[in-house]
């Protein structure tokens, strides 16, 4: 699944480099992750899966069963890659931490008009990484939807530092630490925002 | 300073009120004050300049100086009627002013309650949509969240006590320029 540019030597040092300097704490995000092809199988397959309401004081947002348990075969496919041995080498290039081939979370989710999730870090038991991988159409500026990444002052979130819209087939991932405040923006209009994320340990 | 007058419903049945609050830890009065009253109370509040808190992890409202507005509270009228729910002379403390608008909101605390405390959050509104958020939610352990939605001149009394988690949800764009305001204290 992976293409073969992210072995490359000079690309490898590159997304090394963009990890450990990207402000306000470490992150990447890579752009066309999948082929076009696959990314769209995937997509297919994600908005096929069934999702439940999930509404609390931090979030509102529509979240799928744990996709281990999924029985569509593409997304199967998706998550046995990203159990694979290639998939943790590839992060511990890139991260420098060393994460557990098959220890990982992850969930579809779709966030609609008015959806939100608050600032927080993601600290939690032995979590390492947190990625998302984009599935939904473009969003904009006026669309909402974007993750934000917050600078941490005195420990507690500070400043919005960067700001992403959710782009088709890109994957962000980033170091879990008491420092890796962010929060998804409230989707505002029609365009559903579809991602599978979860945690690397 | 306003001259605080209750809808007479309310003042007629004091006795009643009170027994409803200690039966369900808590009660629900819409049109709780006299309308004229109500009004002139809004439009001074409305009027207040404030602070606006923003702490990502926590919260975000507008602050608003209460410092006038004690006394408002501390009428014979609503001493009368809080004192159904302490059962002894009543005590007003800890009081806040918040305004809550588009992107606003409280999240819970991680700390946990001592001990019981009768709070009451009186709500100043226009016509308010709970679609677009700002309910006041209780999750309580175990049980079905409680949920009291934005309405104008509205009193709600309740025991905050242990694995009882208040906070205001997020509201969202659909409010466009809408707000309310939310006076929240202690009765001891």
């Amino acid at each position: 699944m992976i293409s073969s540019r992210f072995f490359d030597d000079e690309t490898m040092k590159l997304m090394k480099e963009d990890f450990l300097n990207n402000k306000p704490f470490p992150h990447l995000i890579i752009e066309d992750f999948l082929s076009e092809k696959e990314a769209k199988i995937l997509q297919k397959a994600l908005v096929s899966e069934e999702f439940e309401l999930k509404d609390s004081d931090l979030f509102t947002f529509n979240q799928t069963q744990d996709l281990h348990f999924s029985n569509n075969e593409k997304i199967k496919s998706f998550v046995e890659f990203l159990e694979s041995n290639d998939f943790s080498i590839l992060i511990k290039e890139i991260t420098g931490i060393k994460v557990e081939p098959g220890a990982l979370d992850l969930f579809g989710s779709c966030y609609e008009d008015t959806h939100y999730l608050l600032c927080h870090d993601d600290q939690l038991e032995d979590r390492k990484i947190a990625y998302i991988l984009y599935l939904s159409e473009d969003f904009e500026e006026k669309d909402g939807g974007a993750l934000a990444l917050l600078s941490d002052k005195k420990g507690e979130p500070d400043k919005i530092v960067k700001r992403y819209f959710p782009k088709f087939n890109s994957l962000i991932f980033f170091e879990v630490s008491k420092k890796s405040w962010h929060q998804v923006e409230e989707v505002m209009g029609k365009k559903k925002r579809y991602a599978i994320g979860g945690w690397l340990r | 300073m306003v001259k605080i007058v209750l809808n007479k419903i309310y003042f007629s049945s004091l006795d009643s009120i009170g027994n409803a609050f200690n039966q369900n830890s808590f009660i629900r009065l819409e049109n709780f004050l006299e309308e004229e009253c109500y009004l002139q109370l809004a439009r001074g509040l409305w009027a207040l300049q404030g602070k606006k808190i923003t702490r990502a992890a926590k919260c975000s409202f507008t602050e608003l100086n209460c410092t006038d507005f004690l006394e408002e509270f501390n009428q014979e009228d609503v001493l009368k009627l809080f004192s159904k729910f302490t059962k002894k002379k009543p005590k007003i403390k800890d009081l806040k002013i918040r305004r809550f608008g588009k992107g606003d909101y409280t999240l819970i605390h991680d700390d946990e309650k001592k001990k019981d405390e009768i709070k009451f959050y009186f709500m100043i509104s226009g016509r308010w949509d709970s679609k677009v958020g700002g309910s006041l939610t209780y999750n309580i352990d175990d049980s079905q969240p409680l949920v009291f939605p934005i309405a104008f001149n509205c009193l709600n009394v309740i025991t905050e006590g242990k694995g009882m988690h208040p906070f205001i949800k997020y509201i969202n764009h659909h409010a466009g320029k809408e707000s309310f305001i939310l006076i929240e204290g202690v009765i001891e």
